[in-house]
């Protein structure tokens, strides 16, 4: 009888399935790799082959430019390919655009490594992915960002209207909303728009070329300007989408009064909302909180839990407590995205994109030197 | 009591001065009496509740959580008020699974009814869909019945009925209660309003009517400013 170790097992740049011979988001250059989604925590330069969704291979090439990889092979959503005895399927995890999770079967026997996921059906909540698809499984492999009880995301609708009430009752101020470039900038503008709010949306130069895909993509974002085009008379009762760092840059003073605000999980807890600055906390999370981690967890059917990335300890204790075994995977390098976003600083100065009022996405579709590239 | 709530969470995060006498102005403005009345006498520091410690509360969260998890949980937020607001378990409604989830409450999360709900529905979130229900509960309570409630009550019901409370309420709506029966609002009002006679300010602004007030751009500011300013 095969066991889930025999499938994956836990190697120092991530989790490795010897059967296949690939590694899901290796940390470190592999041969192959099976990336989940194109957050930089998860995907990285340098692999010989990489095999993920249309999207997230898009979204590396736009990151990273396009040999990011020596080959790349894209898999839709539910189609199968077979490495060597292993199965592999991708499910959609409703983090972001392209986001999957990685499901290998062999003997019968199921793992799934999740990525990062966000266990909310209700497509109005992000109106910008594939909703998160449960996949049942014998070894899941969970994320664990907000894995403590204090962790709950709540309605975002609610936090879209304290900024937009913030708005009425500000109306001089310039609303700065701190948001991963990648998924949350997009979302944020997406759940505007579905709460009517219909006036141009600013972006920091950091969130065009992303946010022109998401467009591209055909998502309806609404009438989107870059703040560099904008005078600062003209910004008094505005919104513009940044990444975190920003909102303490000097790129602010461009702004009248402005508040920071900063989409994110993390604003639950006013400690760190303060140590931020942020005067608008508002809590939008791409990730599961406490109670979808384990709802997620205990919809799976699955008996071993491994827990990647974040408060491992209150989720090990959970599944503990509920007869499961669990343990932590410590695989170094998966972080928040908090982190990428600071180290885009080249994006800061607005003279790094030149052709600033074209909105206009350079594409390098059909160049992937892999023959078998399925689009 | 939600409305007020906000208001807190608003002023807590603001550090400028005018702009904490425009969120209670917006605030009082909109809200009728006797409500806005007890909100300016809690938020200058006039109400206290003897009977009600931060002990009392530890004890109410020790009946409800498992002691891992509020350890955990208690060592990342850092302040026993804010853990207990948002780690305080939902109030589950009353499903036909409901049975199940004893076993789970027992494990002390309070969080059991969420898994074995089906995952296939479309809000495997539990809130969405007792949010209604919830949320009249949570309009029904005002701060005015928080007070006067609390002026009658003895010392052995408080524990019951704080967590009546707690039950019906939101995170912030949790944290806002809890800070104003223990008394440690901390929003850097009190002082204010105190130090510099800021009332009448907020009076006067909140008499305007929202539209004038709103439109006023930051040069109107000084001058009505200064009337909050100590003599």
């Amino acid at each position: 009888m095969i066991r889930p170790q025999d499938i994956l097992v836990p190697s120092a740049s991530g989790v490795c399935c010897k059967l296949g011979g690939f590694h899901i988001d290796p940390t470190r250059p592999v041969e192959r790799a099976i990336i989940t989604h194109a957050h930089s925590d998860h995907a990285r330069t340098g692999h010989g082959a990489v095999l993920a969704t249309q999207e997230t291979l898009d979204l590396m090439r736009l990151r990273y430019g396009a040999n990011f990889a020596g080959s790349t092979q894209a898999l839709p959503y539910g189609e199968s390919i077979n490495l060597a005895g292993a199965t592999i399927t991708l499910h959609p995890a409703g983090h972001v655009l392209g986001s999957a999770q990685v499901a290998v079967e062999a003997d019968g026997l199921r793992v799934v490594a999740s990525g990062d996921y966000k266990n909310i059906a209700d497509p109005t909540v992000d109106p910008t992915c594939v909703p998160f698809e449960l996949v049942r499984c014998d070894l899941f492999i969970t994320e664990a960002t907000f894995a403590l009880p204090v962790f709950r995301h709540g309605e975002p609708h609610a936090e879209i209207a304290k900024l937009l009430h913030s708005l009425t009752l500000f109306p001089e101020r310039a609303h700065l909303v701190g948001a991963y470039s990648l998924g949350k900038a997009q979302r944020l503008i997406a759940l505007l728009r579905q709460a009517r709010y219909n006036p141009p949306i600013y972006l920091h130069g950091a969130m065009e070329k992303i946010t022109n895909y998401y467009v591209e993509r055909g998502i309806a974002l609404g009438e989107l300007r870059l703040a560099r085009g904008a005078t600062k008379p003209n910004l008094a009762g505005t919104i513009t989408i940044c990444p975190p760092s920003a909102l303490n840059d000097l790129w602010t003073r461009r702004f009248p009064d402005p508040l920071a605000a900063f989409a994110s999980g993390w604003m639950r807890v006013r400690a760190r909302a303060r140590q931020q600055g942020v005067a608008l906390p508002l809590v939008i999370s791409d990730h599961a909180d406490w109670d979808g981690l384990t709802a997620t967890i205990a919809a799976t059917g699955a008996s071993e839990i491994w827990v990647t990335h974040g408060q491992e300890d209150a989720l090990i204790h959970w599944c503990a407590t509920r007869g499961l075994k669990a343990h932590p995977l410590d695989i170094v390098g998966y972080g928040d995205e908090e982190d990428e976003e600071s180290i885009s600083g080249e994006e800061h100065t607005d003279n790094a994109t030149p052709n600033a009022s074209e909105l206009l996405l350079p594409m390098g579709r059909g160049e992937e030197k892999n023959g078998e590239e399925r689009s | 009591m939600n409305r007020f709530a906000e208001l807190l969470d608003r002023l807590a995060y603001e550090p400028s001065r005018n702009n904490k006498l425009r969120l209670m102005a917006d605030y009082f403005r909109s809200t009728g009496d006797p409500e806005r009345g007890w909100a300016l006498a809690a938020l200058t520091g006039g109400l206290s509740f003897p009977h009600a410690k931060s002990g009392l509360i530890r004890s109410l969260i020790t009946e409800r959580t498992d002691p891992v998890l509020f350890e955990l949980s208690y060592d990342y937020v850092g302040d026993l008020s804010e853990t207990v607001a948002l780690m305080w378990p939902a109030k589950q409604l009353p499903s036909p699974l409901a049975g199940e989830s004893k076993e789970g409450r027992s494990a002390g999360d309070g969080q059991a009814a969420t898994s074995a709900l089906p995952f296939s529905t479309p809000a495997p979130d539990p809130s969405p869909q007792e949010g209604g229900v919830r949320r009249d509960a949570v309009n029904n309570l005002t701060l005015a019945r928080v007070v006067e409630t609390l002026a009658t009550l003895g010392k052995t019901q408080l524990p019951q009925q704080l967590a009546r409370w707690l039950d019906a309420l939101d995170e912030t709506g949790r944290w806002a209660l809890i800070k104003l029966v223990t008394g440690g609002l901390r929003i850097g009002v009190s002082a204010l309003a105190r130090a510099h006679a800021a009332i009448p300010r907020i009076i006067c602004l909140a008499r305007r009517p929202r539209r004038q007030t709103s439109e006023r751009r930051s040069g109107a500011i000084p001058a009505a400013d200064a009337c909050a300013r100590p003599r």
